[in-house]
């Protein structure tokens, strides 16, 4: 055999072992199968979501236990004296220090 | 989705043409099923963020070629760790590449699964893409001239070694 005909057979065999490969009926169906698997699961924005809700929750219920407080007078009287005599001392040492 | 309808659109005209660049890279069939399913995972995770810089053919036989290279590390790492142990390096030959596997392939397969890997890589996929220099260059992003000068290379020694083996 020589080479030209050696070149011929190679060419008619890998033609033959070769021509039409194509992917496994079934490999379309792995990969949609191995897609879903891979989707990001909505679970943990949902236990956000959830724990977000919770939070907005208490702040509401401590609001609603709060705000009657600071209608009463006692709390009135309170803030008051928090700003009134802080001012008042702030004035006297203001007042005294440019007298003397 | 829209989404999920150009992944379909991409899955169903690619298939094949990423099944046979992972056969003719990674020389085994399960090998390439495996990879080239992971190549359409990438390709799922990056759809969105593709803008059309690259063809799309362009795009997606870059992304098999990088996935069949990382697949290919590794099972080159697998044997490294082999080397070890000679019960793990005996095990390992026996699953290796079909192309050198045992006598069910055909002579010409066994042959050229003993060709250097880029002459492997651009016999197999010219013979799988219906003889086209164009198409084997474009999936292996080689030059024209590069493709036909190593396929010339390898049938001359696949020529040579049928032309030995002849009583």
């Amino acid at each position: 055999m020589d080479e030209e005909q050696a070149l011929h057979i190679v060419d008619e065999e890998l033609e033959r072992a070769l021509a039409g490969v194509v992917a496994p009926p079934h490999f379309a169906d792995a990969v949609r199968r191995r897609v879903r698997a891979d989707r990001v699961s909505p679970l943990p924005e949902i236990l956000d979501s959830i724990g977000w809700a919770a939070v907005l929750a208490i702040v509401f219920a401590l609001s609603l236990w709060l705000v009657p407080m600071m209608q009463s007078s006692w709390w009135l009287v309170g803030l008051g004296s928090a700003v009134v005599i802080p001012a008042l001392y702030v004035g006297w040492r203001w007042g005294g220090a440019t007298a003397e | 989705m829209p989404g999920d309808q150009q992944f379909e659109s991409v899955l169903a005209t690619y298939q094949d043409k990423v099944f046979r660049l992972c056969y003719a890279m990674l020389g085994d069939r399960a090998s390439a099923e495996e990879t080239a399913q992971d190549v359409f995972l990438r390709i799922w995770k990056a759809l969105a963020g593709y803008r059309g810089e690259a063809a799309l053919s362009t795009w997606i036989y870059a992304i098999a070629r990088n996935t069949c290279l990382t697949a290919l590390k590794a099972r080159a790492s697998r044997r490294g760790i082999s080397l070890e142990s000679p019960g793990v390096r005996a095990a390992a030959e026996r699953v290796s590449s079909d192309l050198r596997g045992p006598d069910r392939q055909p002579d010409i397969l066994r042959l050229v699964g003993e060709l250097p890997a880029s002459y492997r890589q651009v016999v197999l996929l010219f013979y799988m893409e219906e003889r086209s220099y164009e198409e084997v260059a474009t999936m292996l992003d080689l030059p024209l001239g590069t493709v036909k000068t190593w396929l010339h290379r390898a049938r001359t020694q696949l020529a040579a070694a049928l032309v030995d083996k002849e009583p």
